[in-house]
């Protein structure tokens, strides 16, 4: 009788800490986009380098392109856009990045802009989702790549939010990672 | 008399056992692992000597370029493009047919780190210059820093300035934009394009695809010569096909209406039958392969063969069925003579050192031949009387009277042989040639319009001119094709170029000497600093494999020389002087090359042959008049060959082939012409003319045909038949001498 009075009322506890973090915190799926200028903070972990590599900035959302402004340690600024990726380093005038190089596929077809714009629906075409898990403080899913041409440069991706996107990991095939964190300067 | 019993075993003994040779010719070949048949276009280019080894090298890595094909999926929706180039793709290699382009990428790419430092976006080492180098630094910082690009740390530490991304960037833009569409489907054949085997398997699984993927909305837009090739063979197919339906039936009827009998048919094809195919196992006796334009021309054998025939049945019908040995006394001298000149006027093609010609000259030597043995020892054991004969007879002498009459008139045949002799003049006055093999047939129009947006998508253009660079060395033909490219111009290479991807060893040292002076002295302390790298030089270069595609550029010859071939897509204008070891090779011209010596050689052959067979003629009939017997048909030759010009055919290989066969039908004609005219035979004409009717209603009708050589073989058989006849029945018929067609009488 006490053991089953021990397992309804644990059904229960788990059942309510569901319900707060679903208040709190809904499905991925109705996600909020990345609305005006966030802050963010990119950091590299590579193999064979001595330290993480970091950068910090802010990205601009809007409808037509997604503009990635790094602030330091040096001025760059990416515009993605439908006609083309575009930089400009150290004030210097902005280039072309062209397709093969920069590993652009990951900017381009991953669907990683329709993620920011909030729309996860998006990314069904580009990925398989291999994870969820859903906490008290937000959400974490897993995706991985249908694309040949994304997957030697993409093993997965780490997204985790509440209302919005909050984080992005980008799994590279030799364990190097990038990891972007919204709201961060 | 009937043919006496006992001959007719000993026919079938005969004719099993020369089924029995060719059977197990035959089949020991055609259990071989070797294909026994050569269906590559490429081999009919005539043998490499000094003067065209440049040309033979661009015919040998064209196909390089020949065999690539591209395919272009269209849908509603970019996911149902994909999905449908998908499937195409998973077909094509599933049938070990293609090689996609995607195969060799990470082959190409490990190819272009290796080579990061020694090959340079730029066309010159001068043209990297220090902004140059500053611009490559900042790149890098701006993929290392900026957002979402992944750099490995493997990568950075071997490539801090990530000279590797660059060069793809530049090199791959070179060539073109394939890599970022979806429903592009690029790659190359495993098997040459021109070869039948090939054509028919991608249409087989581009019917099958299209099956299953049209009903979706999804639409199929290609480009390569395979596609090209295969509608010519198909077009040429259906046009045989449709001809030879009707000239089969135009046979039968001619055999029905002159012999009455269905058994005269089936020992004609029963005939025809055994000299291909002791035509075919001789010449796989000889050669190791017969290539399928062999076979096409030495089928022309069926109008030569059928007249021996027409001629055997012939005889023995005006002469009441005779014995064995009496219908063959009959024949022998006139289809000896015939027999012979024939195969004098075939055999000099051996002696013109083409593979091609040499292959149909043992074909048809041995076909003729066979035909020659079969009809006296075989045939015409085998031809049974009918039960009602003497009612057959009656009725044959008088259908061959009225012919007779019809055509024996000398007013006309005089008037009509003039007028040949004429035009024949005039027409080898006016003749023009044509070798150029972009206009035996034309390109189908949708083709063209496929390709052209699969090049616009590409930024490139079908190619039939291609840079041939070489050298003692493998580093020389580098540097020829260099230098070439150089005076070209980067914009007028239309595809890959092998030292653009692997430079000569001038060209690397240059690049590594300016990289280490312009980039890595001033910025390679700060890129190791800002990225936090090591202190550690840069990895020493591996020895990368080239790949696939590449080497597939290079050719070694047997004596050692290197030779590199590129797709060119010059503007038209003179060409630049482009150095000792580089040359600009047009490869439809190599093809029509090909074509304007075959047509001289066949000509030089067939006047050598007509001069052999008229001393052996005078010598077997022993009378100078019999010169006449080889001159009607050289006359007659000239007439199908040369009138047509008149009327807009120009000569060809093909009308000289045909040539070949009127030659072979024209002396048949002139020999049993000389032979009735000496024995005051009466069969003579109406044999002929069965065998000029069969002629022109099988291989005549072949002038109906829209495909260039086709129609100028048809239409040169078809004039040059009755040239043969006029001259022939107005210079050797009976009547020529004022002789009336009496009694027959046999000697």
């Amino acid at each position: 009788m006490m053991l089953k009075s021990g397992i309804v009322l644990a059904g229960l506890a788990a059942l309510s800490v569901m319900a707060v973090a679903e208040e709190t915190c809904p499905p991925p799926e109705t996600m909020a986009a990345l609305v005006g200028e966030q802050a963010f903070t990119q950091t590299r972990t590579l193999s064979g380098v001595d330290r993480p590599i970091i950068s910090n900035g802010t990205v601009v959302v809007s409808e037509n392109s997604v503009v990635w402004t790094v602030t330091a340690p040096v001025e760059i600024s990416t515009r993605v856009t439908e006609d083309g990726i575009f930089q400009s380093v150290m004030g210097g005038p902005e280039t072309p990045l062209n397709s093969s190089g920069a590993g652009n596929p990951i900017l381009t077809e991953t669907g990683l802009l329709a993620i920011m714009r909030g729309d996860l629906s998006a990314s069904e075409s580009y990925y398989t989702r291999t994870m969820y898990e859903l906490a008290e403080d937000g959400w974490t899913t897993e995706l991985a790549p249908k694309s040949e041409t994304v997957s030697p440069h993409l093993t997965s991706l780490t997204l985790k939010g509440c209302t919005e996107l909050e984080e992005i990991t980008i799994h590279q095939p030799n364990g190097d990672a990038v990891n972007v964190v919204f709201g961060v300067e | 008399m009937d043919a006496p019993g006992s001959e007719k075993p000993r026919a079938l003994l005969v004719f099993l056992a020369l089924l029995l040779v060719c059977g197990g010719i035959l089949t020991a070949r055609f259990s071989a692992p070797t294909p026994v048949f050569d269906t590559d276009l490429q081999s009919i280019l005539p043998h490499a000597d000094e003067q065209k080894q440049a040309q033979q090298v661009a015919g040998v890595l064209s196909s390089v370029f020949s065999d690539r094909v591209a395919f272009l999926v269209e849908a509603d929706s970019p996911e149902r493009a994909k999905t449908a180039r998908t499937a195409l793709q998973a077909q094509l290699v599933a049938a070990n047919l293609f090689i996609d382009d995607q195969a060799d990428t990470s082959a190409t790419g490990r190819w272009i780190f290796e080579n990061r430092r020694e090959i340079l976006c730029e066309a010159s080492a001068a043209e990297f210059t220090e902004e140059t180098a500053e611009q490559v630094w900042r790149s890098a910082i701006g993929q290392v820093f900026g957002v979402g690009i992944p750099v490995t740390g493997e990568q950075l530490q071997a490539d801090p300035f990530l000279l590797t991304y660059r060069l793809a960037d530049c090199l791959s833009g070179e060539l073109g934009a394939a890599g970022t569409q979806d429903a592009l489907l690029t790659g190359r054949l495993t098997s040459p394009a021109g070869a039948f085997e090939t054509q028919s398997a991608i249409a087989d699984i581009l019917s099958a695809w299209q099956a299953d993927w049209s009903g979706q909305g999804v639409r199929l837009v290609r480009m390569g010569a395979v596609f090209h090739a295969a509608h010519g063979a198909a077009s040429a197919k259906r046009e045989v096909t449709l001809i030879g339906s009707i000239s089969l039936a135009g046979v039968i009827l001619i055999f029905l209406f002159a012999f009455r009998r269905l058994g005269s048919l089936v020992l004609v094809s029963l005939l025809i039958g055994s000299s291909i195919l002791a035509g075919l196992s001789a010449t796989l006796l000889v050669f190791p392969k017969v290539h399928l334009l062999v076979l096409v021309f030495a089928a022309t054998l069926v109008g030569i063969v059928a007249d021996y025939a027409v001629h055997a049945m012939a005889a023995r019908f005006s002469n009441d069925w005779p014995d064995a040995q009496t219908s063959r006394l009959l024949i022998r001298r006139p289809l000896t003579v015939s027999m012979l000149t024939t195969v004098i006027g075939f055999a000099g093609l051996l002696f013109l050192n083409v593979g091609m010609l040499a292959q149909l000259a043992v074909f048809a030597v041995s076909g003729i031949v066979s035909a020659w043995l079969l009809v006296q020892w075989v045939l015409i054991p085998f031809d049974t009387p009918p039960s009602n004969r003497g009612p057959r007879k009656q009725a044959w002498t008088v259908r061959a009277e009225r012919a007779g009459r019809l055509i024996g008139y000398r007013p006309v045949l005089i008037a009509c042989s003039a007028l040949f002799a004429g035009l024949t003049v005039l027409g080898i006055a006016r003749h023009t040639t044509l070798d150029d093999v972009r206009r035996f047939q034309p390109r189908d129009a949708q083709l063209l319009a496929e390709e052209a947006q699969i090049a616009r998508l590409l930024n490139t253009s079908p190619a039939d001119l291609y840079l041939v660079s070489q050298g003692a060395t493998l580093n020389e033909a580098k540097r020829a094709e260099e230098t070439a490219a150089g005076i070209l111009g980067a914009d007028q290479i239309s595809g890959a170029r092998f030292s653009r991807f692997d430079p000569s060893q001038e060209k690397r040292a240059a690049a590594r000497a300016v990289i280490a002076d312009r980039l890595e002295a001033p910025y390679l302390g700060a890129a190791r600093e800002m990225f936090g790298l090591r202190e550690a030089e840069p990895a020493t270069q591996a020895a990368a494999v080239r790949p696939d595609w590449l080497n597939q550029l290079h050719l070694e010859t047997d004596d050692g020389k290197h030779f590199l071939v590129a797709p060119v897509s010059l503007a038209s204008g003179p060409t630049p002087a482009l150095g000792d070891n580089a040359h600009l090779v047009d490869i439809p011209s190599t093809y029509s090359d090909a074509f304007a010596r075959y047509r001289h050689l066949t000509g030089v052959s067939l006047s050598i042959a007509s001069v052999i067979a008229m001393i052996a003629v005078v010598l077997i009939f022993r009378d100078p008049r019999s010169a006449l017997v080889v001159l009607c048909p050289c006359a007659a030759m000239l007439g199908g060959i040369f009138i047509p010009c008149l009327f807009g055919m120009p000569v060809s290989f093909f009308s000289v082939a045909a040539g070949m066969v009127l030659f072979g039908i024209g002396i048949d004609y002139a020999a049993f012409f000389w032979e009735s005219r000496t024995r005051r035979e009466n069969w003579t004409l109406a044999s002929v003319l069965i065998g000029a009717a069969t002629t022109e209603v099988s291989m005549g009708l072949l002038s109906l045909s829209d495909t260039f050589p086709v129609q100028s073989f048809g239409i040169t058989v078809a004039t040059g038949v009755v040239c043969a006849l006029s001259y022939t029945i107005l210079l050797l018929g009976q009547s020529s001498r004022g002789e009336s067609l009496g009694e027959t009488e046999i000697l």
